[in-house]
């Protein structure tokens, strides 16, 4: 990647016996929507620490605007808009003066200050509770105010630590909306953690999988999908009465939920057309409802990759 | 940038300190009276028979106000903006602008003792009130008395507030120093007030009220200034 924004080069980092981060290596392009997903302790925290400058590496280089935050992160530290998981607000104060306050902090003042206030709380949707203090904001509000305070001073990048976690279906269309308006019209980068596959899926053009502390896989989704090979799932919903003993039988590479009686079987599109599943299981007279076909999820694609489900890339 | 850091800082502690802190304050005001109230006593008690004596012990005692009051109030806001900032962990969205932990810890400092200097001079007058209406004795101001009310035990209070300041983030756990050291300093300026009727012991320290705070806060500054921000946080 050509001048990348930030970039990690075999960045590692351990904890007493704790080997958190392991030659880390991605890079994130300018107005990128970059997703950063892995499970329960793979060093996604330690690493959006490490670009902070909270934490300092033990190997490894990292660049953020071309300079290593470890060292000048006064240059740094102003372009950017953070997101953590804890809201951590100040309860005595309103909506409004914490947007004052976050903005001051960045050399925001006078009238732009005013007008960027207003356009992130009409935003967020906290408009009419502009003069609440914090302490009355239900959990969706605060993540509501979390997400404008980090975006108050237009950094040129956002790191965004798990930014819907927790909160309702509407709050969270409304924080997308505002991330896409904000990375279209002023160019921000963001660099996004998530556990909701789903989210990361529908925001990120690219996305890295963190496992043990290295990256195992870094590219848009549609690559991911092709470099996992199986691309497609064929979803056969089977009749009551269907023998899940004799289902697998039939269809040994495929995986069978007696519950909801579908079976799925992942396919490569090119290698062979999926109506012979099929009909290996019309010949030994399994009931068969109806059948579709799907593309992979990110979610198969990470759980194959993190060896958190069934192994997909053969 | 650091005087934008310092502006917004010192501007949100102001808020934060009188919408969180003014109930500490009565409660601290209200501890300062009960105190007066027991060192007037002692005094009449010891030189009630001397009318001159007693104006003199009581303007005194206006000199140990600032060293009941400051350390308690200032320790009551340095726990919430040095302390609960780590544990609610908005440290990190604070370190994350850029601002240096010197220039955070050094505003929130002084913006501490400057709200608790101004509850100080209120409860001066109050125990001022106090000493006029409820026992009819008329203070005499001589400029050591001001000058060691409001400069000299102040300072001193002060060099208590730096070293506490210093404590809450040098270590990890820090609220059992927290705890006692305002009510170590209260207690001990109490003690003497209320047995040394017009003791002027502060003027003999006033050398020492001139450098010390400014040396402890030098200290703290330069100390903290080399903590990671690894361990400011409480990571």
């Amino acid at each position: 990647m050509a001048d990348p924004l930030v970039s990690f080069e075999g960045v590692s980092k351990r904890f007493g016996s704790i080997q958190a981060l392991d030659g880390l290596t991605f890079e994130v392009g300018q107005g990128e929507l970059f997703g950063f997903v892995g499970p329960n302790g793979c060093g996604k925290t330690t690493t959006t620490r490490l670009m902070l400058d909270l934490y300092r590496r033990d190997a490894g280089e990292i660049r953020i605007f071309g300079c290593d935050p470890a060292v000048d992160f006064a240059r740094v530290g102003p372009q950017l808009g953070v997101t953590f998981d804890q809201h951590a607000l100040y309860e005595s104060l309103s909506a409004e003066e914490h947007l004052v306050f976050w903005g001051r902090m960045f050399g925001v003042n006078g009238r732009e200050l005013k007008e960027r206030c207003r356009f992130l709380l009409e935003a967020v949707g906290l408009a009419t509770r502009m003069k609440s203090p914090a302490r009355t904001f239900s959990k969706g509000m605060r993540q509501r105010l979390a997400f404008a305070r980090s975006l108050i001073n237009r950094p040129r990048l956002a790191i965004m630590d798990e930014p819907f976690d927790g909160i309702d279906v509407e709050t969270k269309r409304d924080l997308v909306d505002l991330l896409h308006t904000v990375v279209r019209e002023e160019g921000m980068t963001t660099f996004l953690t998530s556990h909701n596959l789903v989210d990361i899926e529908r925001l990120c053009r690219r996305v890295a999988i963190v496992k043990r502390g290295r990256v195992i896989a870094c590219d848009t989704t549609e690559n991911l999908r092709t470099k996992t090979r199986k691309r497609q799932v064929l979803v056969v919903t089977l009749g009551e009465g269907a023998d899940g003993d004799l289902v697998q039988a039939a269809v040994p590479e495929g995986s069978y939920d007696p519950e909801t009686r579908c079976l799925r079987v992942e396919y490569v599109p090119d290698s062979g057309p999926p109506d012979a599943v099929v009909r290996r299981l019309m010949e030994r007279n399994l009931p068969v409802s109806s059948f579709r076909e799907e593309t992979l999820s990110l979610e198969d694609i990470y759980l194959s990759l993190t060896g958190g489900g069934k192994e997909i890339c053969g | 940038m650091w005087l934008t850091h310092v502006r917004a800082l010192a501007a949100k502690e102001v808020l934060e300190g009188f919408r969180a802190g003014w109930r500490f304050a009565l409660q601290i005001l209200a501890l300062a009276g009960f105190m007066n109230w027991f060192i007037i006593r002692s005094y009449v008690v010891s030189v009630g028979s001397d009318p001159l004596q007693l104006r003199i012990a009581a303007s005194v005692s206006v000199v140990y106000v600032a060293m009941i009051v400051i350390p308690f109030l200032a320790n009551g806001h340095l726990i919430r903006s040095l302390v609960e900032e780590r544990q609610k962990q908005s440290i990190l969205s604070l370190l994350a602008t850029g601002v240096t932990p010197q220039v955070m810890w050094l505003t929130k400092l002084v913006m501490a003792s400057a709200l608790s200097y101004l509850v100080m001079l209120v409860s001066i007058g109050l125990h001022l009130l106090v000493t006029v209406l409820y026992w009819h004795v008329t203070p005499v101001f001589t400029t050591q008395i001001v000058l060691g009310a409001l400069v000299v035990s102040p300072l001193l209070a002060f060099a208590v507030v730096a070293l506490m300041a210093f404590f809450f983030w040098y270590f990890r756990y820090p609220h059992m120093v927290a705890s006692i050291v305002p009510v170590f300093v209260a207690m001990a300026s109490w003690g003497y007030a209320s047995r040394s009727p017009g003791s002027d012991i502060l003027r003999n320290l006033t050398i020492i009220a001139c450098v010390a705070p400014f040396v402890i806060t030098a200290i703290g500054a330069f100390l903290i200034a080399r903590l990671s921000k690894q361990r400011i946080a409480g990571l």
